[in-house]
């Protein structure tokens, strides 16, 4: 058994402090408010033609013929193609999941269409508006076929089957068995069984739609591609095979992203269809994806079904694990799936001490939109069904809510702790942020609301706490196919001072909104010892920087991590660099030279002083007056790759430290419940986040909101919806609800500080805090329903099923058994 | 999805009966139309183009008298096909009445099916709109 070891950190803390740690305003945020930021939309290539991706009208259907003769026709067209087109000119895309769903044949577009929405063909014309009416002229002879849009009945071999070649529709099945679940069981005082557990579908509609702009020059071989793709080099290793270039042919680059949330991950498949176009046409391709087509295809957060659930209680409340089947539905294909059949065990026993742990994973492919990264990526489904078993336990066998918490928590004192499947918990204090939680919402005034009633009305509390587990180590993706030559993580950042004494820094990330400019220079300037306004971030992502390694993108919660700690490393060599020519300079030792406010001078005698200007003057354009040994070992240009500590897990026993920090969200909030309607109104919601050393706490406070508002618009708006035979029926933001200002309550934060012991900053990476409002909400809606009311089974719970569960209409069986 | 009701038109049973049999008559009913093509008494297709939230969305509609009692009942099936989204619609229609000039009770019932991005525009209104447009065309019918 591979026992988990995380590396001792050299703390870099003692470094910073000047600038980081304060709410600078953030330096994006000049140009974004003034109207003056780039986005994909903006930019625009000579000759450029756009394109209109004609997509399947049936969720599932053979293609018995496609012809594009009409469209071809048409002036101002310059180019179509279809599926089988492009079999002719790219290789299918690389698989992460292991035999039998590595035999799935996928090209940029769809030879069979399998979810509504599959785009089928594609048009480059004049206009964009050209292009969709040329679009409407191909014929496309369907076949249709039944669908199967249910991740328990895909699962079933008399279901139809998406991809042939799999034989089935199993993305991947597997077992994560921690400790002895059956002991446990066997030896409770009391087992809690739940029939039915149901994480819905969602999203999180960023502003700004994918798009991108692709040119493939025809001259060079290279393939411009400006894109706001959020995790380019990892589209980069799926496209390169593909299209049959090599890496340094395929050059990504953008400014501004108008948000991601992991849903820009796998947007690979259409920017290969754009480079294809753009060869054959000649021109360069761009595509603006309209927001209807973002809802119908852009990918979905994972919806998942909790069966058979399990859960072994001591009688003084110590919950001992759980025991269930779970289905996770991937949608049409696997674009970064199966990932997150792993992804979940980052976060194994949630918030608490739980031992014994059995999971009878399996993963379908159904005919709806293929899933995708989306905040919280596959642990907040996870974090939500332990938070209703603990809800459920606490109600079933009436145990005090905040008690059983506080109780089964992992404590304080156990950090670091170990998770049955190998994980190490960095730090924290569960029961203090619940405290603050508590009385952000005053939480003893409610009770006392809730005693008092009014007609017509009930009042509900909830407490929702999850984790926010931070910097993947990629090794975890060999749990699901140890065939795949991945493991750690990294990430890249170059600090260069420039011929005038500027400071410029490129990033590996491609920030969408969370201020990694104002932060990197925060960092930064405490290193160099200058102001954060003297040191330049690169906007966007740009490969050609070389600023990247294969991990580079924005996911995950890591760039706290990640990101900064390169930026940091980065910093830090050139800083020695300074001060190495500096003390040549000066005719003086290193350690002798004090680097502050721009200038090196000699400890104890300004007067005896260089510039940074000057640094870069003798490097640079002067280089003669250094003694060879001194201009040979500096380039005042560093780049530095910072890499987490990790080890390869085990594939066998599914164990090891899939993630490096966890940032620890507990909120609470009280709800008022019309019995007549079904309506939720939230009258306090209290959130208390732990990240870490907080670089930037305006920022973190943002995320924070931000996250908190994505949560309880999901929990109370926003699902998708689709009919038995797989009509997306609310690819629109009039029928899917997406929460304004006027659903967001006003929220009450507090923090708590815990610095990761296994970062080199303490900080820890944050953001994807998404899923604490849904346990929340449910568990108010819980407690507003009374102790006789059926179980709030489901994520997403519209006045509509509110209103059914007031009727005692919706139900997932509860039965308890004592010994 | 089903949506069905009834009507008087200030029309009688002959001249309604007459315009909603003749496809060229029906062209002037129907909303949008900007292409008929008429094969027999029994088959025509009409290109539509109404405006949605996306825009026009052209149709090549199909239409099919399947059914039909002179003077009394007439039942179409409309087959429509667009890029990236299709519509089926079964229309039925009866005139009742004793044959009064000024005027007719209309009853009709319609079943349509919504693939593709059309399906999920309005989907809480789509039977109100559906049976506000089958209204509007008997109403243009006896116009």
């Amino acid at each position: 058994m591979t026992r988990a070891v995380v590396e001792t950190i050299e703390s870099v803390e003692h470094e910073l402090g000047r600038y980081t740690g304060r709410s600078l305003p953030r330096t994006e945020d000049r140009r974004l408010l003034k109207g003056q930021g780039q986005f994909v939309d903006d930019t625009w290539m000579f000759r450029q033609g756009y394109v209109h991706f004609l997509r399947s009208p049936h969720a599932h259907a053979n293609i018995r013929r496609i012809d594009t003769s009409k469209a071809d026709a048409l002036p101002g067209v310059y180019a179509t193609m279809t599926a089988a087109e492009m079999a002719e000119r790219c290789e299918p895309f690389f698989r992460i999941a292991p035999d039998p769903a590595a035999r799935i044949v996928e090209y940029p577009l769809a030879l069979k269409a399998r979810y509504e929405g599959d785009a089928v063909a594609m048009v480059m014309a004049e206009t964009r508006e050209l292009a969709r009416s040329a679009a409407e002229l191909i014929e496309v002879e369907y076949e249709p076929l039944p669908a199967v849009v249910d991740a328990v009945e895909a699962a079933d071999p008399r279901s139809p089957v998406l991809h042939e070649e799999v034989g089935s529709n199993l993305a991947w099945q597997g077992i994560y068995d921690y400790g002895d679940i059956d002991w446990a069981l066997e030896n409770a005082d009391h087992v809690v069984r739940i029939e039915r557990l149901h994480f819905h579908r969602f999203s999180s509609t960023p502003l700004e739609c994918q798009g991108a702009l692709v040119n493939w020059d025809l001259g060079t071989g290279q393939v411009e591609i400006v894109s706001n793709i959020q995790f380019p080099m990892f589209a980069s290793q799926v496209m390169g095979p593909s299209l049959g270039v090599r890496q340094d042919q395929l050059l990504w680059r953008y400014q501004d992203s108008g948000g991601g949330f992991g849903n820009k991950i796998a947007m690979y498949p259409q920017v290969a269809a754009l480079a294809l176009i753009s060869r054959k046409a000649g021109r360069p391709a761009k595509w603006t994806e309209y927001r209807s087509e973002n809802l119908l295809s852009c990918g979905m957060g994972n919806e998942r079904t909790f069966l058979d659930i399990e859960v072994p209680v001591m009688a003084d409340g110590t919950i001992l694990g759980f025991k269930l089947r779970a289905f996770d539905d991937a949608g049409a294909y696997l674009h970064y799936e199966p990932l997150g059949a792993v992804i979940w065990s980052q976060v194994t026993p949630g918030c608490y001490r739980f031992k014994h742990v059995h999971v009878d994973y399996t993963e379908t492919m159904t005919n709806k939109c293929p899933t995708v990264p989306n905040r919280g990526y596959s642990r907040l489904q996870h974090l939500w069904m332990i938070e209703r078993i603990v809800d459920t336990v606490a109600r079933r066998l009436d145990f005090d809510p905040v008690q059983l918490r506080k109780q089964n928590y992992v404590q304080p004192e156990d950090y670091p702790y170990e998770t049955p499947n190998g994980c190490v918990y960095d730090s924290g204090d569960l029961p203090g942020a619940l405290d603050k939680a508590l009385s952000l919402i005053d939480y003893d005034g409610a009770r006392e609301l809730q005693k008092r009633g009014s007609a017509g009305k009930r009042i509900g509390i909830g407490i929702g706490s999850t984790l926010d587990s931070g910097t993947n180590n990629f090794g975890q993706a060999r749990i699901i196919n140890p065939d795949l030559p991945f493991s750690g993580n990294g990430e890249a950042a170059t600090v260069k001072l420039d011929l005038y004494g500027e400071i410029y820094c490129t990033l590996g990330t491609s920030p969408t909104g969370q201020g990694h400019e104002t932060t990197a220079a925060q960092v930064i300037a405490d290193i160099l010892r200058v102001e954060p306004g003297d040191v330049r971030v690169n906007a966007g992502f740009n490969k050609e920087h070389s600023a990247y390694v294969g991990f580079s993108g924005t996911y995950a919660s890591q760039f706290a991590v990640t990101g900064i700690n390169a930026a940091i490393g980065a910093a830090r060599r050139l800083r020695a660099e300074i001060i190495k020519v500096g003390a040549a300079v000066l005719g003086c030792e290193e350690a002798d030279i004090v680097l502050d406010g721009g200038v090196a001078s000699y400890r104890g005698d300004s007067e005896r002083a260089i510039p940074l200007i000057g640094i870069a003057n003798v490097v640079y354009a002067n280089n003669a007056v250094l003694p060879p040994e001194i201009a040979d070992s500096v380039s005042l240009n560093c780049r530095y790759v910072y890499r987490p500590p990790f080890q390869v897990p085990d594939p066998e026993t599914k164990r090891g430290n899939l993630t490096l920090t966890y940032a620890i969200q507990v909120h609470a909030c009280v709800i008022e419940l019309d019995e007549e309607t079904g309506q939720v109104r939230i009258l306090q919601y209290g959130a208390v986040d732990d990240c870490g050393r907080r670089i930037n706490p305006q920022i973190v406070e943002g995320q924070v909101h931000g996250a908190t508002g994505h949560g309880i618009a999901a929990a109370l708006h926003e699902a998708f919806n689709y009919s038995p035979e797989g009509q997306l029926l609310n690819a629109n933001f009039y029928d899917y609800r997406v929460a304004t200002a006027l659903d967001i309550p006003e929220l009450k934060t507090d923090h708590i500080e815990s610095p990761s012991p296994f970062t080199p900053n303490g900080a820890k990476g944050m953001g994807e805090g998404g899923g604490a409002p849904l346990a929340t909400i449910c568990s108010a809606i819980q407690d507003a329903l009374g102790p006789d009311a059926p179980l709030v089974s489901d994520s997403h719970n519209s006045s509509e099923r509110v209103w059914r569960l007031l009727r005692g209409q919706e139900s997932s069986h509860v039965d308890v058994s004592s010994r | 999805m089903r949506a069905d009701g009834s009507l008087s038109v200030q029309a009688s049973r002959e001249v309604m009966w007459s315009r909603l049999s003749d496809p060229r008559e029906l062209e002037r009913a129907l909303p949008a139309v900007e292409e008929v093509e008429v094969s027999d008494e029994d088959s025509f297709s009409v290109l539509v183009a109404p405006s949605t939230a996306l825009g026009e969305t052209p149709l090549w509609v199909d239409v099919q008298v399947a059914e039909r009692r002179e003077g009394e009942h007439v039942r179409l099936v409309c087959r429509g096909r667009g890029g990236e989204y299709d519509a089926e619609l079964a229309l039925e229609i009866s005139l009742d009445g004793d044959g009064d000039a000024d005027g007719c009770e209309v009853r009709w019932s319609a079943e349509a099916s919504f693939n593709g991005i059309l399906s999920a525009l309005g989907q809480r209104v789509l039977p109100a709109i559906l049976a506000s447009q089958v209204e509007g065309v008997l109403r243009a019918a006896a116009s």
